[in-house]
C-alpha cells in the first residue's frame, strides 16, 4: 500500500510538474530596466507609461521623447504619447507612439533620417520636442559636421491623439545673411513659462572666425522656413569649427566642441574662457543655470561656472528636456523597457529642476 | 533479549494504523521438507527450539566473472559452510532456477518450498574482486533482515573452494535467524504475559488496550497481554516522532521503543513553476504542529516554455516567510500542511545595484502542501502556492505582458495588484 501511495504521489507530482510547466511555465513579471534605474527613479515622479508597442528586435539605440505636457500641474498618466527614435540600416527612424481611444498603444508611420557622414562625437541629428497646445511637435536639426551650410531643420507634427506623423515644415536650410554667409552650427531650445510655445536660439558661424548668436525664434506658428536672420556676426576667439554644442541664458553662454579626444567647453559670456572642469558633452542648459551632461552613460551636472556637482550612472534612464509645468520647471526623463515578445514600454519621469542637484545624493 | 529481537518486528511505520498480523497464509509449518539438506543443527538444539528454514538462492550479478558451473560450486560451498555452523537455519537449496523479482513472489516461492525465510546471494564483479550482494527476508515476522554488499579483494579459489568459510555472509545470517521456540510455529493457546515497555516518560501507547496507556515518570509501562499473539501499537510522546510498531509477542517481557526526537529543522530543495530553483529552511516547534519557513528562490536559471526563449534567466530573487501548520500527525505517511506568509522580491540587474523590485516589490503567498516519505529522513513534497502580488505600477504591470497577450495566469486587480492562481512548488525535504 505504501508503495502504491508513493507511486501515486510521484505520478501526481510528475503530472503536476508537467501541468506547471505547460500552464505556469513562464518567467514571472519582471522588468530589469526598471530595477536598474531604481536608485534614480525613486527620486522622480512617474508621469506616464506609454505602450506596449511591438517593435521587434531588429533596431537598436531606442530612445523616447515624450510629448511636452501642457497641463498646469503634473500627475501620473499626464504623458500619453511621445516620439520614438531608433537606429537601423544606416538610418534613424522617428515615429510617434500614442494611446488610441480604446486605450491601446499605437506606433505611427516612421520618418527616416540618413546617418551618412555622422561624426561619432557629435549628434548628427538633434531632436527637440517643442510645445504647442494642440499638436505634438518634434524639430529635427541636421547638423553636418563637415559642411555647415547644409545644416537644416524640419518640423514633424502629429496629433497627440490620432497618430500619423507628418513633416509640417522644412527641411529648411539654417543659414542667415547678416553681412555675409553665416550657417547655424549650434542650436538650443528654450522652454517658456505657462505653456507658451518654445523658443530656439541659434549659434552661427561664417567659418572665418566670426560668430553670431540669435537670441529668440518662436515656434508659435509652424514655419515654412526656420528664419535665423537677426544678429550681425562678430569675431570670437574660439576655434572656427563647423559644429558646436551651444547654450545660452542670454546672460551666460557656452559653446563646446570635441577636440583632442575630449570635450572643450568655452564660456562665451564675455571674452571666451575655457571651463576646465567640463570634460563631457553638455546636453542641456537648465533654467537654474546648471549644465547637464548625459555622455558616457552618466548624468553629470555642473554649476554655471563649470564645477562638477555630481555624476551618477544613468542606468538606462534617458534625459529628454526641461519643460515648464505652470511656472515650475521640470526635467523630464524617459525609460525605454523591452518586455516580452518584442514589446516595448516607455515610462516618463519628471523631477523639479530645482531638485535636480539632489539626484547626486 | 535475543528472543525479543527475534520475535519483534519494529519498522518505521509508513502505513497508517494497519496492524501487521500473521494471517493464515503466513502460517509456516515446522520443518518437514523432504528436499531439505541434512538438518545438522536441529539435532543439537534443546527440544523446545527449532531451527529456521532458509530458502537459499545464489545468482550471478549483471557483471560476473563466474560461469554457471562455477556458480553451482560456489552455491554448494555456501550450503556446506552454513551447515557447519551451530544453531544454523536449515538450508533449502533453490538450485539454479530463476528467483522471482518481486517480494511477494519471492515469499510465495519460499513458502511453497517450506521455508520460513529466504536468502539471496548475488556474486558480481570480475573474478579477481568479487562483490557479494546479500538480501534476505523473514517470512515469520514479515521483515527485511539483510541488505548489504560485501566486497572482496581476492577472488574465490575454485580449486579448494571447500575451504571457503563465507565469513562475510554466514555470521550475519546466523545472527538474524536463531532457532525459535516451537510454539512460534504451532501457535498454541495464548497465555497472559506481562510486557514492560520502556520509552520516553509520558509516552502514550495506543493499540494494546481499549484506552490509551501512559508511561510513568521513569518511562516504563507494564501491560498484561495474551501471548503468543501479534500486536500493533503507536507510541506518542511530546517532542518525539510518534512510533508505530508491529510485534509478535511470544512470551517476551521487555520491549524498548525506538523513539526519535522531532526534527526542529528541515531543509528543502525545490523547483517553483517553470522550474526555478529554490531552497528553504523550515523551523518547527517540537510538540506543536506549527512551523516557520524561510525560503529563497532564484530566477537566474529556469525553463519558461511560453516565453520568447525556452530558458529564462532573470536577475530576480524571491524571499518568502511562511507561517504554517501541519494538519497530519508526524508519523502519517501523507502529511498535509497549510501556510501563509509574505514574500519580498529583490533584483540585481546587470550593471545595477541590489534593489527591491519596482514592478512587484512584495506579496503574500498561501500554501497548501503534501509531504510523502521517500527514504529515511528524506521526503518529497508538492505545494500549491497561489499568491497575491502587490504592484505600485498596475498599468505597467499589465502592459509588461505585451499587447494582446493577456495576463494569464495572473488575475489583475488594480490598484490592489494581481493574484497568480497557478503556482506549484515541487521538491525534496530533509529533516535534520
Amino acid at each position: 500500500v505504501n508503495r502504491l501511495l508513493r507511486g501515486a504521489f510521484l505520478a501526481g507530482a510528475t503530472l503536476a510538474a508537467a501541468l506547471s510547466l505547460a500552464l505556469a511555465g513562464c518567467a514571472p513579471p519582471y522588468i530589469e530596466a526598471l530595477d536598474k534605474a531604481a536608485p534614480l527613479i525613486r527620486q522622480m515622479r512617474a508621469v506616464g507609461t506609454i505602450g506596449s508597442v511591438s517593435l521587434g528586435n531588429s533596431q537598436t539605440n531606442t530612445r523616447f521623447l515624450p510629448t511636452k505636457p501642457t497641463a498646469a500641474s503634473l500627475g501620473p498618466g499626464d504623458v500619453q504619447s511621445g516620439f520614438l527614435i531608433q537606429d537601423g540600416g544606416g538610418n534613424e527612424y522617428v515615429s510617434f507612439v500614442y494611446t488610441d481611444s480604446s486605450g491601446q498603444a499605437q506606433n505611427s508611420n516612421s520618418q527616416s533620417f540618413s546617418l551618412a557622414g555622422a561624426d561619432p562625437n557629435f549628434p548628427l541629428y538633434q531632436y527637440e520636442v517643442a510645445a504647442t497646445t494642440t499638436t505634438a511637435n518634434l524639430v529635427v536639426f541636421y547638423m553636418n559636421p563637415t559642411t555647415a551650410s547644409s545644416n537644416s531643420a524640419q518640423l514633424l507634427t502629429s496629433s497627440a491623439s490620432s497618430g500619423s506623423l507628418a513633416v509640417t515644415a522644412g527641411p529648411a536650410t539654417l543659414t542667415s545673411y547678416t553681412g555675409g554667409v553665416f550657417s547655424v552650427i549650434g542650436e538650443q531650445v528654450v522652454p517658456t513659462v505657462s505653456g507658451g510655445p518654445d523658443n530656439f536660439r541659434w549659434f552661427c558661424s561664417d567659418g572665418l572666425g566670426n560668430f553670431s548668436q540669435v537670441p529668440t525664434y518662436s515656434l508659435a506658428v509652424p514655419p515654412a522656413v526656420f528664419n535665423t536672420n537677426a544678429v550681425a556676426g562678430a569675431p570670437l576667439a574660439i576655434p572656427a569649427v563647423n559644429r558646436y554644442m551651444y547654450y545660452t541664458t542670454l546672460v551666460r553662454g557656452y559653446a563646446e566642441y570635441f577636440s583632442g579626444g575630449q570635450w572643450v567647453c568655452y564660456d562665451i559670456s564675455g571674452a571666451p574662457v575655457i571651463l576646465g572642469g567640463i570634460r563631457h558633452r553638455i546636453d542641456a542648459l537648465l533654467s537654474t543655470g546648471d549644465l547637464l551632461s548625459t555622455e558616457g552613460g552618466a548624468f553629470t551636472l555642473y554649476d554655471p561656472s563649470g564645477s562638477q556637482l555630481f555624476s551618477v550612472a544613468s542606468d538606462g534612464l534617458q534625459f529628454c528636456y526641461e519643460a515648464y509645468i505652470g511656472s515650475t520647471p521640470y526635467v523630464f526623463f524617459s525609460l525605454p523597457m523591452q518586455v516580452a515578445h518584442g514589446n516595448w514600454l516607455f515610462n516618463v519621469y519628471a523631477v523639479p529642476t530645482s531638485s535636480l542637484r539632489s539626484l547626486g545624493g | 533479549m535475543r528472543n525479543l529481537l527475534a520475535s519483534l518486528a519494529v519498522f518505521a511505520a509508513v502505513l497508517s494504523g494497519v496492524p501487521t498480523t500473521l494471517g493464515a497464509q503466513d502460517a509456516i509449518a515446522p520443518a518437514q521438507s523432504a528436499t531439505a539438506p541434512a538438518q545438522i543443527a536441529s539435532a543439537q538444539l534443546p527440544p523446545e527450539q527449532a531451527p529456521r528454514r532458509l530458502l537459499f538462492v545464489m545468482e550471478s550479478g549483471l557483471v560476473s566473472g563466474y560461469s554457471a558451473d562455477q556458480l553451482i560450486i560456489l552455491r554448494r560451498s555456501f550450503l556446506t559452510a552454513l551447515a557447519d555452523q551451530d544453531d544454523a537455519p536449515t538450508p533449502i537449496d533453490f538450485g539454479s532456477k530463476p528467483f522471482p523479482s518481486s517480494l511477494a513472489d519471492r515469499n510465495r516461492v519460499a513458502q511453497a518450498a517450506g521455508a520460513d525465510c529466504w536468502l539471496l546471494v548475488k556474486v558480481s564483479g570480475l573474478g579477481g574482486s568479487p562483490s557479494i550482494s546479500v538480501l534476505s527476508y523473514d517470512l515469520l515476522y514479515k521483515l527485511s533482515t539483510l541488505d548489504f554488499t560485501a566486497h572482496r579483494s581476492e577472488g574465490f579459489s575454485m580449486a579448494d573452494v571447500y575451504r571457503e568459510r563465507w565469513d562475510d555472509v554466514i555470521p550475519a545470517v546466523l545472527k538474524k535467524y536463531p532457532p525459535l521456540a516451537a510454539r512460534s510455529y504451532s501457535r498454541g493457546p495464548p497465555a497472559p504475559v506481562t510486557l514492560t515497555i520502556h520509552g520516553v516518560p509520558g509516552t502514550v501507547i495506543t493499540g494494546l488496550s481499549a484506552k490509551p496507556l501512559s508511561m510513568d515518570a521513569k518511562g516504563t509501562l507494564a501491560v498484561d497481554l495474551p501471548s503468543p499473539a501479534p500486536y500493533a501499537l503507536r507510541a506518542a510522546a511530546s517532542g518525539y516522532v510518534p512510533t508505530r510498531a508491529s510485534l509478535y509477542l511470544d512470551g517476551e517481557t521487555q520491549l524498548t521503543l525506538d523513539q526519535q526526537r522531532s526534527p526542529w529543522l528541515r531543509l528543502d530543495g525545490a523547483f517553483l513553476d517553470g522550474f526555478f530553483p529554490g531552497v528553504a529552511a523550515t523551523f518547527s516547534i517540537p510538540a506543536l504542529p506549527f512551523f516557520a519557513r524561510l525560503g529563497f528562490t532564484s530566477f537566474r536559471a529556469g525553463i519558461a516554455i511560453n516565453q520568447d526563449n525556452v530558458t529564462a534567466s532573470l536577475p530576480l530573487s524571491q524571499f518568502t516567510l511562511l507561517l504554517g501548520m501541519y494538519l497530519s500527525p508526524e508519523d502519517n505517511p501523507l502529511r498535509w500542511y497549510v501556510g501563509l506568509g509574505p514574500l519580498l522580491r529583490v533584483s540585481l540587474p546587470a550593471g545595477g545595484s541590489l534593489t527591491v523590485d519596482q514592478l512587484i516589490p512584495f506579496g503574500v503567498q498561501v500554501v497548501g502542501g503534501l509531504e510523502l516519505p521517500l527514504a529515511g529522513k528524506l521526503r518529497t513534497f508538492l505545494e500549491y502556492t497561489p499568491g497575491w502580488y502587490y504592484t505600485p505600477l498596475p498599468a505597467l504591470f499589465v502592459a509588461s505582458f505585451g499587447q494582446n497577450n493577456g495576463t494569464f495566469p495572473y488575475i489583475n486587480l488594480p490598484p490592489l495588484g494581481a493574484i497568480d492562481i497557478i503556482e506549484l512548488r515541487v521538491g525534496l525535504r530533509y529533516a535534520l
